[in-house]
Formats: structure tokens, sequence, C-alpha cells
């Protein structure tokens, strides 16, 4: 009965594990996502000139969705 | 997929689009689930609107099309059918594009952009997928005479192997290995029931648990095209099928026995 | 009994929704599989009860399939769905998932005891199980199949 438990823990624990971390991952990406954005609006500065910044936001979304397949 | 073209007798010729379209269409069809009948007819209906005549054996794994248009000028083409994902959607849409050719009239050449749009066409969402699954199989459970206890065992079980299955086929696993993976997590979660003495019903959460694995399409289109005479499809879809729930019963019989839970 | 008999199909509908919906339905289809699959679940579990039919799974699930492929030849024109895209998920909560993994089962039993009267009880489980997996999954596909065939400008002109 002891060694049943143990691995049942041992595989609840594990695709406890998988789960968080692929949400840990999703929201590193997202995070690291965001920080990409930051950087190119910083290092292209004639970007403001020809397109309101609006449009990158929704690239990095939909890029995301698509992912998600 | 890929598609080789066998014969250059006729460069110029009308079949050449058509019969490169209807090998993309025919391997595109199969792959997404259609049975060899519904792939017969809407490819003839096409072909005999563009003025054409088909014939087509269907592999395993290749569609062959002879397409001979009314000078007698015949092209043939090898198509591989892609390991797609069972889309009904997809057939559909498929099937009315045949339809718009055999109405309407349209040309090979808007025909083959409805194609493209359609090939584009996205799955179902992930994660209604995988709620639904979820709540389907604890449903299952239910019709098998399992408790409210059972049904919450075998939803969390099925939603931790559905979620795993997406992942892996994702990272692109081989389908049998997770199939056989998921059934084991499944059954193994399912054994809660058994270990803490949840519910009245925990044989039921175990053996119900891995039913979203059993698949069901690849049996019926097997048996369907038994019955359309198309033997060869049959066997190969079969012998699929029969594969994968072999895979699924390796990872149930493992689950079980680790839990020390039998089967029969 | 008559509660039986809605939580059968109540439960049968959910089941058909969430078994499709691994095979990308289109959208439509989802509520024509739910009505359907609850039809024909609640008809072969009517068929086999004892005061009723009294049946065995296999000629139940049979006329079941053949009540459903009716239902899908005779709904896919109103849905302008190929009959198949609702017929075969619908049929899915009768897929018989139990007897197939116990066919399996029984199999490895067979491999592991190794006397005569153990192989001979697991063949057995395995050749009954095998059997009647098989012949279930036939008299669907039989029964279904039919009503496409014997109603073929319906069935095959429905996404016209």
């Amino acid at each position: 009965m002891d060694t049943t438990i143990t691995i049942w823990i041992c595989v609840a624990a594990a695709m406890a594990a998988i789960i968080i971390y692929r949400m840990l991952h999703r929201v590193i990406h997202l995070n690291h996502g965001a920080h990409h954005h930051r950087l190119i609006e910083l290092g292209s500065e004639r970007e403001e000139l020809w397109i309101p910044g609006d449009m990158s936001d929704t690239n990095i979304d939909s890029y995301d969705d698509a992912e998600d397949f | 997929m890929t598609t080789l073209r066998t014969s250059d007798s006729c460069t110029e010729a009308s079949t050449a689009t058509a019969g490169l379209f209807m090998a993309d269409y025919a391997a595109c069809l199969l792959g997404c689930g259609a049975t060899c009948s519904r792939l017969e007819k809407n490819v003839q209906r096409m072909s005999h609107r563009w003025g054409m005549n088909t014939e087509m054996t269907i592999m395993p794994r290749h569609i062959h099309i002879a397409v001979t248009d009314a000078e007698g000028c015949t092209s043939t083409y090898i198509s591989s059918i892609g390991k797609g994902v069972v889309s009904y959607e997809k057939i559909t849409l498929l099937s009315k594009l045949s339809w718009k050719v055999a109405d309407r009239g349209i040309g090979v050449a808007d025909a083959r952009e409805i194609f493209d749009h359609i090939k584009s066409v996205a799955n179902a969402n992930r994660w209604w997928v995988l709620v639904a699954v979820s709540c389907a199989n604890a449903s299952f459970c239910r019709l098998f005479g399992g408790d409210l206890a059972a049904m919450a065992v075998v939803f969390v079980a099925t939603m931790a192997g559905y979620y795993l299955k997406q992942l892996m086929l994702g990272s692109g696993c081989d389908t049998r290995l997770i199939f056989a993976v998921c059934a084991f997590v499944s059954s193994v979660l399912a054994a809660a029931g058994f270990l803490f003495h949840i519910g009245s019903t925990p044989d039921v959460a175990i053996a119900t648990s891995v039913l979203y694995l059993v698949p069901g399409i690849a049996f019926l289109n097997a048996f369907n095209d038994m019955i359309d005479g198309h033997y060869v499809c049959f066997f190969s879809r079969l012998m699929d099928a029969i594969v994968l729930t072999c895979c699924l019963s390796a990872g149930l019989c493992l689950g079980m026995a680790v839990m020390k839970v039998g089967m029969f | 009994m008559i509660e039986k008999f809605i939580e059968d199909a109540l439960f049968a509908a959910i089941a058909a929704i969430g078994f499709s919906a691994i095979s990308n339905p289109p959208r439509n289809a989802y509520i024509y599989c739910a009505l359907i699959a609850a039809i024909g679940h609640s008809t072969r579990f009517f068929l086999m009860q004892p005061s009723v039919g009294a049946m065995s799974i296999v000629p139940a699930s049979t006329i079941a399939a053949l009540v459903v492929g009716v239902l899908a030849v005779l709904l896919s024109p109103k849905a302008k769905i190929p009959a198949e895209a609702f017929l075969f998920p619908s049929l899915l909560p009768m897929i018989p998932g139990i007897y197939a993994y116990k066919t399996f089962g029984g199999l490895v039993m067979c491999l592991i005891h190794r006397s005569e009267g153990d192989f001979m009880h697991y063949f057995y489980l395995f050749a009954d199980n095998g059997l009647t997996c098989l012949f279930i999954i036939l008299g669907m596909v039989a029964g279904a199949v039919i009503p496409i065939f014997l109603l073929k400008h319906i069935s095959f002109r429905a996404t016209r």
C-alpha cells in the first residue's frame, strides 16, 4: 500500500510540476516578450516617425495565440 | 504533403493543374479523416464538372490519381497523405468546395485559392477541447454507473492526461508513446479513488479514466471503408486503431499493475 | 425508470460534445451531435433494459446506431454539414472502449498465466471482449451507414 501511494504521489507531483513549469514558462515568455518589445521601441526611434506604436502590441498577442495550437 | 507528377505526356494539357489540385485535395480530405466514399464522391463531382475522368487508387499512405481529359490526355499524380488531425470542419468546407465547383462552375485557380484558405483553418481552441473532453469523460463515468466522487476523480485524471497529450503532441512525440504515457498517467491518477477511499465506485473511475484515448473515429472510419469495399483502407485504418488501443491498454495495464488494481 | 432514461440521455449528450471536440467539428455541429447522441444512447439504454427490450449490447447498439444514422442524414441538409461530421461523433459515446482494452488486458493475462486453467479463463475473457467489441463496432457502423446509402440523394448533397 505504501509503494502504491508513493507512486501515485510521484505521478501527481510530476504532473503538477509539468503544469507549473508550463505556466511559469508562459509567464516568463510573456514578460520576455514585453521586454523585447520595449527594447525595440527604444532601439528604433524612427518607428515613432512612421507608425504610432500600437501595432507591435497586437502583433505580440496574435503570435501568442498562434503558439497555443 | 508532397505531390509527385509521374507523366510528362501532357505538359500543356488542362489536366496538369486540375490533376495536381485534385491530388492535393484528395490527400488533404483523407488526412482530415474523411471516408473513402466521401473522397470518391467529392473528387468525381469536381472532375466531371471540369470535363475530366478521374480514377483513384487509395493506399494507406498515398493516393494515386489519374486524370484524363476529353482528348484522352492523361496525367498521373501520387500524393502523400499527411498525418493530420481529424477535422470535420475541414471535411465540411472541402465538401462545400466540391459543390461550389460542381454547381457554380468555379475554375481550378479559384478552387485552389479556396482550398489553400481551408487548409489554414485553425483547429478548435485547445483549452475548450481540454475542458470538454474532461467533462465528457466524467459523464462517461456516470453512464457506467460511477458516483459523483468517481466523476470528479475521472475529470481530474482526464484533464491531466489530455493536457499531457496536447503537450506531447505539440512537441512532436510519437503518437503511440503518447497514448501509452497518457493512459498510464490517467489510470494512476484515477486510482486515487482506491488509495484514498473516495466514493463508492473507484473501480468505475479507473475503468473509464482512459476512455478519452480510444480512437473511436478511426474504428468507425475503418468499418465504414469495409462496408464500402475499400479493404486495403479498412485494414490500414483498423491496424492504426488497434495499435493505438494496444498502446493505451499497455499504459493502463501498467498503471493498474503499479496501483495493484486488477482489471478483471 | 424515466429519470434514468433522461439522465442517460443528458450524460450521453455531454459525452458526445466533449468527444466530438477532439475531431474538430464545425461549430454548429455540436448541438446536433449532442441531440443525436442523446437520442441514440438512450435508445440503446432503453432496448437493453431487462423490463423493456432485454436485448444484448450488439443488437441494441446496431438499432441505436440506425436511429442515429437516420437522424443524422435527415438533419444534415438543415445543418449544411455532411452527415458523417455529426454522425460519427454522435456514435462516440457508444464506442465499446472498455471491451477494447479488456481484450488487450485478457491477452496480457494469457501470457502471464501459463497454467491451462488460468490460460483458458483469460483466453475466454480475451475472446469474449474482443468479439463483443468487434461486433458492436461493426453493428454500429452498419446501422449508421445504411441510412446514408439508402438516402443517398440527401446524404451526399447536404453541403450543396
